[in-house]
């Protein structure tokens, strides 16, 4: 939270993406309640639906759950959860990019490798 | 509360058509931003919305009763805009403290506990004639008038034109903080597009006259991409879609794509595609025509 | 509160304003006078013009706020949520209660004064006053459409013909020596009702419809 918002992506994913951060981060436990989609919204100057788009998309992975009247929660194993996730998309986010950069900078993939192990 | 609708709005000045066909539903309860170049007809659309202005052609309705002379309707409603300094009258031109009194004796929703925070919070001198205030503090008497109204839909035409950055950000918060609240409808339309967006749910973007598209913010957003590289390589990825706004020097190339329902980019090509901003979005489509 | 009351809530304060203002002004003028006259500062004098001076000063105000206020207020009106119907209804309204106010105002002048001090006969001098006021505020709303039509340029050629007309009467005032316009209208027309008297209300009512025709589609420019 209260990182600044880009224009890189969607709102509600980077509020999303935010909230995940968060918990892995340890700033967010699990069985917590999570800034309501208002305060959420005031916090970003943005308006309340994308606020909730974002946080109905964790409620939707089961990242965050509902308790009715009260608000919304981290559930159980969320951190486990959230890391499973990024790893699966670690590819997609990372290492696509960083091959296709290589791949036109003439960089060998023994090279990348080589790279990663000195710097380990 | 109810929808605000237009139906195939015309509006001709002499042989010069300003509004052409314009259908526009506003739901309750949503921020709306309206974006257009000067002169595309934006105050006169908002302006026949709110009864200020006859359509030549088309009606406007609230809650399905007509509004145009309808105090009924209109009390639902309030239409903000700045003052004409120029065109204000009189022996003694208007005070800011006749302007919000008449307000007060019109609207009948009127709250004046917040219309008295508001002017502490802004500073206003309220003893101040109309004609001799600053482009800033006008904006604050529209902005005003536009939250103490309490209307169940309000419309304002460029609020924040004359304030600095940190009155804008005020201003946001405001309309959000009513907006939940009150649950009040509002339709802004601004030149300052980028800070204003993440505010808006849906966005209009008014070209010549006509509605260009009428659509949830981040969805827009979302079918929006820039495209950029080689030009052969930008043109192969973008084959069979409309390009917008293309960008040349030399042998590169940049374009802009609002991808319809079911369309991609060509995968494959070398190029970048970024996100596009809706500022750079609508530049884009109602910009200089190539 | 209805729509319309709210519109004749705030039409009613705005003629408190020019009324108090118009009344305020005429006494100025009505010590003025009696200084520049040259004539002793009594009250007898003072009291003898002041219907006179309230008869050019009214003239002089509705037909200033009349033209300003069927421009601009009109307009402010609308931009407001009042219909164009209720906006033309508040400023009849006001024209009517500006006159009526002005002319209760003279006859408790008249009432508070012994009758050989005052130039013409109470009913009469209100018969004409009720007429002067409604002809100035109908020519007022004339204006008022013209200026939204043509511009300022209107304004300023009726503010100088308004200010010519309410001038030469103050003047014709003066110089009507001791008893005034007033006495002067009174010898021409003699006391008590004449048919005259009515050219006003009928001009209003003429006016009225005329506004009506050009309000109904009027657009808020301000």
């Amino acid at each position: 939270m209260n990182e600044l918002l880009s224009q890189d992506k969607s709102i509600y994913l980077q509020l999303s993406e935010m909230i995940e951060t968060d918990i892995l981060r340890g700033i967010l436990l699990e069985e917590e309640r999570v800034p309501s989609t208002n305060e959420l919204a005031k916090l970003y100057t943005i308006n309340p639906a994308t606020a909730a788009k974002g946080i109905n998309l964790l409620v939707d992975e089961g990242i965050l759950y509902k308790k009715r009247g009260i608000g919304m929660f981290v559930a159980k194993g969320a951190k486990e959860q959230i890391i499973a996730k990024r790893k699966d998309a670690f590819y997609e986010n990372y290492v696509k990019a960083l091959l296709e950069e290589a791949k036109s900078l003439g960089i060998s993939s023994d090279q990348l490798i080589e790279m990663i192990r000195t710097h380990e | 509360m109810g929808q605000l609708v237009c139906e195939n709005i015309e509006k001709k000045y002499g042989k010069k058509n300003v509004l052409n066909g314009v259908n526009l539903t506003i739901e309750q309860g949503k921020i709306y931003g309206l974006i257009g170049r000067n002169g595309a007809g934006k105050t006169t659309l908002l302006s026949i919305l709110t009864a200020q202005n006859p359509a030549t052609e088309g009606s406007v309705f609230y809650d399905g009763m007509p509004v145009w002379e309808n105090r009924e309707t209109l009390d639902h409603l309030c239409f903000s805009r700045e003052l004409n300094t120029l065109s204000i009258l009189g022996p003694n031109t208007i005070k800011v403290k006749e302007y919000l009194r008449m307000a007060r004796i019109y609207y009948p929703n009127w709250d004046r506990d917040m219309e008295q925070r508001l002017v502490a919070q802004f500073g206003l001198d309220v003893k101040k004639r109309i004609s001799k205030l600053s482009k800033g503090m006008l904006s604050m008497v529209t902005i005003i008038i536009a939250l103490a109204s309490k209307a169940d839909i309000t419309i304002l035409d460029e609020p924040v034109a004359g304030l600095d950055v940190v009155a804008r950000e005020d201003f946001y918060r405001l309309v959000l903080e009513e907006h939940e609240a009150a649950g009040r409808t509002f339709v802004i339309s601004t030149h300052i597009i980028e800070e204003a967006a993440n505010v808006f749910e849906k966005v209009i973007f008014l070209k010549d006259g006509s509605i260009l598209l009428e659509e949830d913010t981040q969805e827009l957003l979302e079918r929006a991409v820039h495209v950029s590289g080689l030009a052969e390589e930008v043109d192969a990825a973008c084959a069979g879609l409309t390009v917008h706004h293309t960008e040349m020097i030399g042998r590169s190339k940049g374009v802009t794509v609002l991808l319809e329902e079911g369309q991609s980019l060509a995968a494959g090509y070398d190029v970048t595609i970024q996100p596009v901003s809706l500022q750079n979005l609508f530049v884009a489509l109602c910009g200089r025509e190539e | 509160m209805s729509g319309l009351m709210r519109s004749l809530k705030y039409e009613t304060i705005r003629t408190g304003r020019v009324l108090g203002s118009a009344l305020l002004a005429s006494a100025a003028f009505a010590v003025y006078f009696a200084l520049v006259s040259g004539e002793r500062l009594t009250l007898m004098n003072l009291l003898g013009s002041l219907p006179g001076i309230m008869l050019f000063i009214g003239c002089l105000w509705f037909m200033i706020y009349g033209m300003v206020d069927m421009v601009t207020y009109t307009q402010l009106a609308i931009s407001y949520g009042a219909t164009r119907k209720h906006a033309l209804i508040g400023k009849l309204y006001m024209n009517l209660l500006q006159t009526v106010g002005m002319v209760v105002c003279m006859y408790l002048v008249y009432v508070l004064t012994p009758a050989e001090w005052m130039p013409m006969e109470a009913v009469s001098a209100c018969l004409l006053a009720q007429n002067v006021y409604l002809i100035a505020g109908s020519l007022a709303l004339v204006s008022g459409m013209l200026v939204y039509r043509f511009g300022k340029v209107v304004y300023l050629v009726f503010t100088i013909l308004a200010a010519i007309f309410g001038g030469s009467l103050a003047g014709f005032d003066i110089h009507a020596g001791e008893s005034g316009i007033l006495a002067s209208i009174g010898a021409a027309i003699g006391n008590g009702f004449c048919v005259w008297d009515l050219a006003g209300i009928v001009l209003f009512l003429i006016i009225s419809v005329i506004c009506w025709f050009f309000m109904r589609r009027i657009e808020v420019r301000v």
